[in-house]
């Protein structure tokens, strides 16, 4: 449990919050105006412990595969006024995969699935902020798995629990293949659903 | 006085015995492994372990055949019939054959599938596949792997009936040459 970065990470919170805003920001083209905006937005820290990365995997004469990631760090810095300002970032071990067998593990690390040696890091990073209704936003972003990087959309349903926390729940179906993840397919489904269910604390 | 020679030799009957006992525990592990109703993680264990054990029958299988070819087997049991030494004969000839085609089929079925898993043995050691990737094929290894682990079970419900028979209708000393204690029943 130490392991988790968001604990190990609080005396870097400031750097992470900069290069967060910094990749964002796009290319590492750093925008002043972004300097300025990021002073009207709050930065939020994911609670480890009240956040759950799950999937789901369907596959042909096999039972529904259900699993977690278990090291993951995500930073949230929100502008409740202009949603369309506010930037995510997460960042999920990937050898922290857990499906309940630990042979199992072993093999959705291995290098025909998540090859985690080479491929320590699956990584989302908003590009683009909609607000959907009062409590739904479409995040748009890219994510990185097996070191490609393509756009995802992910819907996720925000609540907000007082002044300091913040409740949400994202979902996200990743095409695998879209990553050259191609192994078992099409015994093993293309489709993965991911949803992250967490608690946010301000500041 | 014992008969040394109506007796199988010791590793013959120790192996013998393991066989059986391994052997059933495949087919139970293998068994649930399809046909259980489990989560996925439940299921991807018992396939494992499944591929695994049934992997090292292959190497039992070497054992035995070695074991067997170092001595001599004793004679037949005195009594029997030109009709039961031929049905015995084939249906050890068919026993032996399913042992070596059936986790044959398994592993070709493994090194062909889509799904990469190679046998892994408790993750001491990785055994190479002996195919390349073929769904179709893999389906049909999987099919014949299930046929052929059927009807070995049969077969060695046949060869147990067949040496209860001999022990409790005939009265001979098949069981008993095969019997891990059993040497003075043969006198």
């Amino acid at each position: 449990m130490t392991a988790i970065p968001t604990r190990a990470a609080r005396p870097r919170r400031a750097a992470a919050a900069a290069w967060l805003i910094a990749s964002v920001a796009g290319g590492g083209a750093f925008v002043e105006r972004d300097v300025g905006a990021a002073a009207d937005r709050a930065v939020w820290r994911i609670d480890p412990t009240r956040t759950h990365i799950g999937f789901v995997v369907d596959a042909v004469g096999f039972p529904r595969t259900q699993g977690e990631f278990r090291v993951f760090d995500g930073r949230l810095s929100i502008d409740f006024d202009r949603p369309a300002a506010s930037r995510v970032a997460f960042t999920v071990r990937a050898d922290s995969i857990e499906v309940g067998s630990s042979s199992f593990d072993e093999t959705l690390r291995g290098s025909n699935f998540l090859d985690a040696q080479r491929f320590a890091d699956i990584r989302f990073v908003s590009t683009r902020v909609e607000k959907r209704d009062d409590s739904t936003i479409d995040l748009t972003g890219d994510l990185t798995l097996l070191g490609v990087t393509r756009p995802l959309t992910v819907e996720v349903e925000v609540k907000r629990l007082g002044d300091a926390r913040l409740s949400f729940v994202a979902h996200a179906r990743i095409d695998r293949l879209a990553y050259g993840m191609n192994a078992g397919f099409p015994i093993i489904s293309r489709d993965v659903d991911l949803t992250v269910s967490s608690e946010a604390l301000a500041g | 006085m014992k008969p040394p020679q109506a007796r199988w030799n010791g590793g013959v009957i120790a192996l013998h015995w393991l066989s059986a006992v391994w052997l059933a525990l495949v087919f139970a592990i293998g068994l649930a492994a399809t046909a259980a109703d489990l989560d996925a993680a439940r299921k991807f264990d018992l396939y494992q372990t499944h591929k695994a054990l049934g992997w090292l029958t292959l190497v039992l299988l070497a054992a035995r055949v070695a074991a067997r070819a170092a001595r001599a087997a004793p004679p037949p049991a005195p009594g029997w019939s030109w009709a039961t030494r031929t049905a015995s004969r084939l249906l050890h000839a068919a026993l032996y054959a399913l042992l070596a085609a059936v986790p044959l089929m398994g592993w070709l079925r493994v090194s062909s599938a889509i799904v990469p898993i190679p046998v892994s043995l408790f993750g001491l050691a990785t055994i190479p596949n002996i195919a390349s990737v073929d769904g179709a094929f893999s389906e049909r290894m999987a099919l014949a792997h299930k046929l052929g682990a059927w009807a070995l079970a049969a077969l060695a419900a046949l060869h147990l009936a067949a040496a209860l028979k001999h022990q409790f209708v005939d009265r001979d000393a098949t069981l008993a040459r095969m019997w891990p204690r059993g040497g003075d029943r043969t006198s």
